[in-house]
């Protein structure tokens, strides 16, 4: 061979090498610039958003997808891609056998293909959202057990080479490392939502507890208390036949002998009689409210203790807001909208008509001004019915918004208001596998929801 | 795990050749055979069935005399195959008999057609085996082209016989084909090393087309082109050339295409084969109008030598850019060089034989060489040498 040749020879060689170090380079740059990413973005930014950018900026992709698939490799989605769209996209993998019967998908090799168009393994889905895309770039990356793909596509056909592959699969472990932040990320929230969801059960096992101790006291109260009110009641009431029959004996015997009423004069008997009357009715009205506490408190303890029929929901809203109606009027407009011809629940109607008028009389007295509404709603979602009760009052104070729901808290004024009108409310909305909250509640009112499930019948 | 196994079978009597390719019968299938042998020893391998048995796809091609490899056989019909053995690999193989007038479309539907067969349409193969038939390789390399461009290196041998009579063949495992070509997608498991180039020198002569048809060479600097070859080779100490056949008396002075790769010139062989009457020159291979042609001079110790440079090469290649073994090796060498140095074509494979330290490798003698230089561009050449070497695995595929 001569000098020349060899020179040639020598040349070409270093020309391998050079694209070689080419290749190399790229790879460097992927590599620093990834760190340089994490060093300055740290965990705080989406992972994905740098790790596109420093993809796009090496090997000219117009789009980007990463792609995890389940765990028989049946199906995939996109955990991320540059265009929005495809995000959350879930879609079956067409499958198909290589030489040992194995079973292959598009995500299962590092691939190039040139032409999209030729390749059935693109899934449909994609392919019906990109369409623009003619070539693709495919690295599968495995974490443990999870199996994940990226995928760099093209608007050109023929856009990724044989070392832009060569690149991509020396970058994976860097691509496993931006998923790896990825899972914890979402491992992160995860535990965050488990801990908030621990935290909120523990906080309903408490106020569960709390609810059955009090309606177990509830009960022992209620019963305890009853027989003593009822001949608390009842001899109120045979006293008050005593005393009127005592004024009966008394102005008849004023109409015998008129000389005794100077005597009672100055024992100011006429005034005694009178008053005893009242102190009798006052004492009666005691009893009775004494009693519908009583009764509350049971109902309360057991609020299943009735029968359970299909409920015209639509007309029970109607009958219940005309009752309602009478109070309100004074300082509100009562309102009924709907966009349903028929909503029926399983569920006992005397029950819901109490809660609908315990939020609606709970709406009129927030109100404290001439100009009140109460707008009461109905609409159907699925399976759901939905009532919303809004009211344009003085909404509740956020310290209290917590502590609405448990028994014997009131905001109303001493002797207004037993505080067991929404833990009722609640209890019996709960019996019936519905749902009561607060939706919103402001300077400019407040919004409760009942959601009842529809009849299956 | 990926293996490549090495057969070299005697193709003389046909019973006895059907035999042999029974006992070589294995528990798996091989998802490939690359093979050359003699014109009578493909004939014989399409003919007995047993073929199919051994090995589910075919690319095997005709070479001029007789096949080669590492392993030395007497006898004069020789089939020599590499099977590759890829369970996690991928290998499609499609066939076409054509003409120029269809070629480049015939080569982009079996290109299309053999990466179905693989099971990976629409996807870009790591290397592309072909063996036309001499007169359609550059329409073939066009249609591989404009289908998946020039990334996928693109290697082989064109069909040869003994006497250029048009005896040529090649067999796909189904079919034999004459006039086509057969094309072969491989995905293999195992990273693929390679190397071609010429075994001449370029000289200082040179001048530019300025009249071409294809393979006809009419004018060089304006000048018939006869006129200013013979002016070449008088000014190297060599006979002028008269018209007719110059096939034989051109081997060791042919023509070079200058091939720029960025600052290096490097020459893709064009082998004169006959001088017409009107001074135009047939090579074997198509120059284009405004090339630059080169004279080449060539030795037997420049071949002999050549061959085992070549083969060295492509083996150092697998193990810097992969860090990986070879396993088994395919070598490429021009019909037109062994018949220049018949006599030494021994030494051309002790040459191979101990560059590639004794891994298993097979050969022919082709009427045209199809491969890449460094520029990345797929070309077909005459008077070529090439070395396609097949790695083990590890990480770094």
């Amino acid at each position: 061979m001569s000098q020349s040749e060899k020179q040639q020879e020598l040349l070409l060689q270093l020309k391998v090498e050079n694209q070689q170090l080419l290749k190399f380079k790229q790879l460097n740059n992927l590599m620093r610039d990834t760190l340089e990413t994490f060093a300055a973005k740290g965990r705080k930014q989406s992972p994905f958003t740098s790790l596109f950018a420093l993809l796009h900026q090496e090997l000219q992709a117009d789009e980007q997808l990463i792609v995890a698939l389940n765990d028989d490799e049946t199906s995939f989605s996109i955990l991320d891609a540059t265009d929005a769209r495809l995000k959350n996209l879930a879609a079956p993998l067409l499958k198909t056998q290589n030489n040992t019967a194995a079973q292959l998908h598009i995500f299962s090799q590092s691939t190039v293909i040139f032409d999209l168009a030729l390749s059935p393994k693109w899934p449909a889905e994609v392919r019906d959202m990109l369409p623009q895309a003619c070539s693709a770039l495919i690295q599968p990356i495995r974490i443990g057990q999870h199996h994940y793909a990226i995928v760099l596509l093209s608007d050109q056909p023929k856009t990724f080479t044989i070392d832009a592959k060569t690149v991509v699969a020396s970058y994976s472990s860097f691509i496993a490392s931006f998923l790896s932040l990825f899972e914890n990320q979402r491992l992160e929230t995860e535990r965050d939502q488990l801990f908030a969801q621990q935290k909120r059960i523990e906080q309903s096992m408490v106020q569960q507890d709390k609810l059955a101790a009090i309606g177990q006291l509830a009960a022992g109260v209620a019963h305890e208390l009853n027989n003593p009110l009822g001949f608390i009641y009842s001899n109120l009431n045979t006293l008050k036949v005593y005393i009127q029959t005592v004024q009966d004996f008394v102005y008849s015997a004023y109409s015998t002998a008129p000389e005794l009423k100077d005597v009672a004069a100055t024992t100011n008997l006429s005034f005694l009689l009178e008053d005893s009357f009242a102190l009798i009715e006052e004492s009666l009205d005691g009893a009775r409210r004494s009693r519908d506490i009583i009764n509350n408190l049971r109902t309360f303890s057991h609020p299943d203790d009735t029968s359970v029929s299909k409920v015209d929901l639509l007309e029970l809203l109607t009958s219940t807001i005309r009752i309602a109606n009478t109070q309100t009027k004074r300082n509100a407009r009562l309102t009924l909208s709907t966009d349903i011809d028929s909503a029926f629940v399983d569920g006992n109607a005397t029950q819901l008509s109490q809660v609908l008028l315990n939020l609606i009389n709970n709406a009129y007295h927030a109100i404290n001004h001439k100009q009140g509404l109460i707008a009461v709603s109905l609409t159907q979602l699925g399976r759901w019915l939905t009532i919303k009760i809004a009211d344009n009052g003085c909404g509740i104070e956020t310290s209290m918004i917590t502590h609405i729901f448990e028994p014997f808290f009131t905001t109303k004024d001493v002797g207004k208001g037993t505080g067991l009108g929404l833990s009722i409310s609640r209890a019996i909305v709960e019996q019936h596998n519905g749902c009561l909250a607060l939706e919103q509640t402001s300077a400019a009112g407040s919004v409760f929801v009942v959601s009842l499930p529809v009849s299956d019948a | 795990m990926m293996k490549v196994i090495r057969h070299c079978l005697d193709a003389t009597d046909q019973a006895c050749f059907c035999d042999q390719l029974v006992a070589l019968e294995q528990p798996e299938t091989a998802c490939l055979s690359i093979a050359f042998g003699s014109v009578k020893a493909i004939s014989e391998l399409s003919r007995c069935h047993y073929a199919t048995l051994l090995s589910a796809r075919w690319v095997a091609t005709s070479s001029c005399q007789d096949a080669f490899s590492d392993q030395a056989i007497e006898g004069n019909h020789h089939l020599a195959i590499l099977q590759f053995v890829d369970p996690t690999g991928a290998y499609g193989v499609a066939s076409r008999h054509s003409d120029n007038k269809t070629i480049v479309d015939d080569s982009k539907a079996a290109l299309q057609e053999a990466l179905l067969a693989a099971n990976k349409p629409g996807e870009l193969p790591t290397f592309i085996w072909c063996s036309p038939s001499p007169g359609l390789e550059e329409g073939l390399l066009t249609g591989i082209r404009e289908l998946v461009g020039d990334d996928v290196p693109v290697f082989g041998g064109s069909s040869a016989d003994n006497d250029v009579s048009g005896n040529w063949c090649m067999f796909d495992g189904q079919q034999l084909v004459h006039t086509g070509f057969i094309i072969a997608v491989l995905f293999p498991s195992v990273p693929i090393s390679y190397y071609f180039s010429c075994g001449y020198e370029q000289t200082p002569l040179s001048a530019v087309v300025t009249s071409a048809c294809e393979r006809q060479l009419i004018s060089l600097d304006n000048q018939p082109a006869a006129d200013v070859y013979n002016a070449w080779r008088e000014l190297k100490g060599q006979p002028s050339l008269p018209a007719g056949p110059v096939l034989a008396a051109s081997t060791f002075s042919p023509l070079g295409r200058i091939v720029p790769q960025h600052d290096v010139n490097m020459a893709l062989l064009s082998h004169p084969a006959l001088i017409r009457a009107d001074g135009s020159i047939d090579l074997f291979s198509q120059v284009h109008t405004g090339e630059s042609i080169t004279f080449m001079q060539g030795d037997t110790e420049l071949l002999v030598q050549r061959a085992a440079t070549v083969s060295g090469i492509a083996r150092q290649q697998l193990s810097n850019l992969y860090d990986s073994k070879p396993q088994a090796a395919i070598v490429i060498f021009c019909a037109g060089c062994m018949l220049a140095i018949p006599e030494d074509i021994k030494r051309v494979q002790q040459g191979i034989r101990q560059k590639l330290e004794n891994i298993p490798f097979i050969g022919g003698y082709t009427f045209g060489e199809q491969g890449r230089f460094a520029d990345g561009i797929n070309r077909h050449g005459n008077l070529m040498i090439s070395a396609i070497i097949f790695g083990s695995v590890n990480e770094s595929v």
